[in-house]
């Protein structure tokens, strides 16, 4: 609820009042926000899936599970924890943070913004409506056809994931689009390409990534909706198809895919490793390079899934080549923040712990990721548990460890409140033990040969104990995100009061107050160096131009941002931006309800939501919604 | 120069109009028409991967499309593209009136060009169902042309916001970036025409 304060520039950020104020919201930090608790509560549904596995797994010829509904866990877990937590957590972070971080306002397309939520939101709904429906679907996260085509999945669980993950792409572009124009036209004024962070630096490479990975995909799985509503055969061997294809576009997505959830954590791994070791980041020139590199290079390893199809020879080396050479950039970034470690004066609290979980266990994926990029192992390993291991350490180590080290540092700069760090250090030992537990004998059952995805296993292989151990694992790791949970609940009314900067740190974020005011910065800030706060303590806030003071005291009720140039950050012009709008929520509810049309068959609800879009597209043109 | 905290370079705004570099729009639209391109180039792959691969393509029985009916709309569809240009520039610098009609010339082309190729898509009598040839060729086909019917529609919406209005910063940016999605749009067709159409030997 928001009261008039009589300052025009409060006033003109604050959020409408009331549930049509909270719905229309559009600001960065609400939609940011939001993406972050909806991703986390995804990731804590997929973790709960992964737990009923677990206990079905833990003992030989289980009947807790049927197959049928064994299937249908991975399905939703591989699913859940790739589409709708790994990706959206990476850009949530950047739709909060990277703002604060480049001293702006807000994403350049704010009501867009609000848009790419609501779709992700629903998106995920629509995904699990499908458990409501009965209809649950079980064709592994990547749904490869002929098993996924109208003729093996005739009911219409794959149609909700098709059209639930089509709807999240649409999102994670949107998000992505916003991204690269923010980064690249509203950094503050002097913060030269060369001196952005390197989270910023992550999060450009990243959704440049997406906006080339991910709308292929989207084109593929309207291809595969295409052959089980329409009837066509783009995956059908019959009529001229080719379920290869499928496998070409997924994996062209899908490799990248991994370095579009990797990079982002990289990132905020170099925005928390200089705080916690007080020093600055060792290479910061060759991390972004790197980050650049691995960008480039991801996309041209997607084969290296596809090693057991029968390519032919030169392709097999090329692409062993290609996966054996990105290791090198991975490699450069490692051995900095090793350096950065080494350099510096560890404080080993929470966020740091988290981060040294990150480097032991991501090397660790890294590693067998070796071994497996190599063709004759991969011949041997390919869907056995040694896979299941690998891409655990290379998703858990590369993604969790780094989400969990950026929500505690961040924490208190989003809520104005510290975490606990005696329950954060509880948390991490519960969260790294129990997940080597879990992962570390997977390498040795898988080679032993016990394949993946299979929902039970005969006893007196040798497979029983490795098993055991893994099931106990898995809940000493749930026991460690329920540490984390009552920590960051316990935060909310018990936790210290956080101050504008609680780890003396670097970057611009921590230059204005926690939670952070709606327009972030009243002054806008200017940044002549990588490290503004170290630099220059306090920041000169005073003075400067007249569109400077001009933006700190308006004289318009008008939400105002500077844009500034693409290389140097010189400013260019202010710009207007939207304050309030129900047309994204009532595009993306327009976009569900088509949806739905398609899902059940029923012509007549899609004009419905065709209708609804055309109308919302017309009046969010229309309307420019940045007056009062 | 001001001397800010910076030292090293302009902290004042250029005026408006003289700003080096593009608008925030601008880049918007590039942003959005790289990942629409990328969504394209899926479905060109596509076709190349399946077509490299059968042993015929089109398959025996079915004829290569006419060139023809095809060329002359591609032809249309080129002069709305320069149409087009016309009203690109104008929505820099030129008046409301110029640009009103540059965009009523482009999108009447390109109405004209949809009525054409629609016509001449439904004398290839192609059955989606019956071999991925005819529904990789429907589908690449029908994502060019939904293109360009948005891209009409744009140019519709913008002649609406141009009536009795003065044309401002915003209205500029908005033609600059309908031109922009129709030059988009046009490269999708030409990869359609070059590959369905001029390709369609290259498989037999
Ligand atoms: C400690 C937490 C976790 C546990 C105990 C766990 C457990 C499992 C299990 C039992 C499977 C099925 C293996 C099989 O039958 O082949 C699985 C599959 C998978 N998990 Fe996890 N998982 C966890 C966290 C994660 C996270 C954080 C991610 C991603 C960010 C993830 C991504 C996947 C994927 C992509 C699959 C493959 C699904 C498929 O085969 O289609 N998991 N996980």
């Amino acid at each position: 609820m928001t009261t008039v304060t009589g300052d025009r520039l409060e006033d003109v950020w604050a959020t409408r009042p009331g549930l049509v104020g909270w719905l229309g919201a559009v600001n960065h930090k609400q939609v940011g926000q939001r993406f972050i608790a909806t991703a986390f509560v995804f990731f804590l549904v997929g973790g709960v899936q992964s737990l009923f596995m677990r206990y079905q797994l833990g003992s030989p010829e289980s009947t807790f599970l049927d197959p049928e509904t064994y299937n249908q866990l991975f399905t939703m877990h591989g699913t859940t924890m790739m589409f709708l937590f790994a990706v959206p957590i990476g850009e949530a972070f950047g739709i909060y943070f990277v703002p604060l971080m480049l001293g702006a306002r807000d994403m350049p397309f704010p009501r867009l913004n609000a848009f790419g939520y609501w779709a992700y939101l629903f998106g995920g709904i629509f995904l699990y409506s499908s458990f409501l429906a009965g209809s649950v679907p079980d064709s592994g996260w990547y749904a490869y056809p002929p098993l996924s085509g109208p003729e093996y999945s005739p009911r219409s669980n794959l149609d909700f994931w098709l059209l639930g993950v089509t709807f999240v792409e649409v999102s994670g572009v949107i998000a992505a689009f916003e991204i690269v124009v923010l980064i690249l036209r509203f950094r503050a004024p002097g913060m030269a390409i060369s001196r952005m962070p390197l989270f910023v630096w992550s999060l450009l490479v990243t959704a440049t990534m997406i906006l080339v990975a991910f709308p292929p995909l989207i084109m593929g799985t309207v291809l595969l909706e295409l052959d089980r509503k329409v009837g066509t055969g783009f995956y059908d061997p019959a009529v001229g198809g080719d379920p290869m294809l499928w496998q070409h576009i997924f994996w062209w997505f899908g490799h990248p895919e991994v370095y579009i959830i990797l990079l982002p954590a990289i990132g905020i791994v170099s925005a928390i490793l200089p705080v916690f070791t007080r020093t600055r980041i060792v290479g910061y020139t060759f991390i972004a390079a790197a980050t650049v590199a691995i960008g480039i290079l991801s996309f041209g390893v997607w084969v290296h899934h596809m090693f057991t199809t029968g390519i032919n020879l030169l392709g097999l080396t090329f692409f062993t080549a290609g996966s054996l050479l990105i290791t090198i950039p991975g490699g450069v970034q490692i051995f900095a923040f090793i350096a950065t470690l080494w350099r510096g004066r560890p404080v080993f609290k929470p966020p740091l712990l988290h981060v040294i979980g990150f480097l032991v266990v991501f090397v660790f994926g890294g590693l067998s990721g070796v071994m497996v990029a190599s063709v004759p192992f991969d011949w041997q390993a390919h869907d056995t548990y040694f896979v299941v291991a690998h891409f655990h350490y290379v998703l858990i180590g590369g993604v969790l460890f780094p989400v969990l080290a950026g929500l505690t540092y961040w924490l208190p700069k989003m809520t104005g409140r510290l975490l606990d760090d005696r329950l954060g250090t509880v948390a991490f030992w519960l969260l790294f033990a129990g997940f080597n537990l879990t992962f570390l004998p997977q390498h040795v059952v898988g080679l032993l040969g016990m394949p993946r995805r299979v929902y039970t296993y005969p006893s007196g292989i040798g497979w029983d104990v490795y098993n055991l151990l893994s099931t106990v694992g898995a809940f000493v790791v749930a026991a460690g995100m329920a540490v984390f949970v009552a920590d960051v609940v316990r935060s909310r009314w018990r936790g210290a009061p956080a101050g504008d900067d609680p780890w003396g740190g670097n970057t611009l974020e921590w230059a204005t107050t926690s939670p952070p005011e709606p327009f972030n910065f009243r002054v806008i800030p200017i940044a002549t160096t990588r490290d503004p706060l170290w630099d220059e303590r306090p920041l000169d806030l005073a003075g400067g131009p007249a569109w400077r003071r001009e933006l700190a005291h308006p004289v318009v009720s008008r939400r105002e941002m500077v844009s500034t140039s693409v290389l140097d950050a010189a400013p260019h012009e202010v710009l207007t931006l939207p304050i309030h709008s129900l047309w994204p929520l009532g595009l993306a509810a327009a976009l569900g309800v088509f949806l739905i049309g398609v899902m059940v068959d029923r012509t007549s609800i899609g004009l419905v939501g065709l209708a609804g879009l055309a109308v919302c597209v017309i009046g969010w043109l229309w309307s420019r919604q940045d007056e009062p | 120069m001001t001397a800010g905290p910076a030292g090293e370079f302009d902290l004042d705004l250029p005026p408006p109009g003289r700003i080096a570099g593009r608008a925030t729009g601008w880049w918007g639209m590039v942003t959005g028409l790289v990942a629409l391109a990328s969504m394209h180039s899926t479905l060109l792959f596509a076709h190349v991967y399946l077509a490299a691969r059968a042993q015929a393509w089109p398959p025996a029985g079915t004829d290569a499309p006419g060139l023809v009916p095809a060329s002359i709309a591609t032809a249309v569809l080129m002069l709305s593209g320069v149409a087009g240009a016309v009203a690109h520039s104008a929505a820099g610098t030129g008046g409301t009136r110029r640009l009103q009609a540059a965009t009523a010339v482009t999108a009447l082309l390109g109405a004209v060009f949809v009525t054409l190729a629609v016509g001449d898509l439904r004398g290839l009598e192609l059955e989606m169902r019956a071999h991925v040839y005819d529904a990789t060729f429907v589908v690449f086909w029908a994502f060019a042309v939904f293109m360009i019917a948005i891209g009409i529609a744009g140019l519709v919406f913008i002649q609406f916001q141009l009536w009795g209005a003065r044309l401002d910063q915003r209205q500029r940016l908005l033609a600059v970036n309908a031109a922009l999605w129709w030059y988009f749009a046009i490269g999708c067709w030409l990869a359609v025409y070059g590959t369905l159409y001029l390709g369609a030997g290259v498989w037999r």
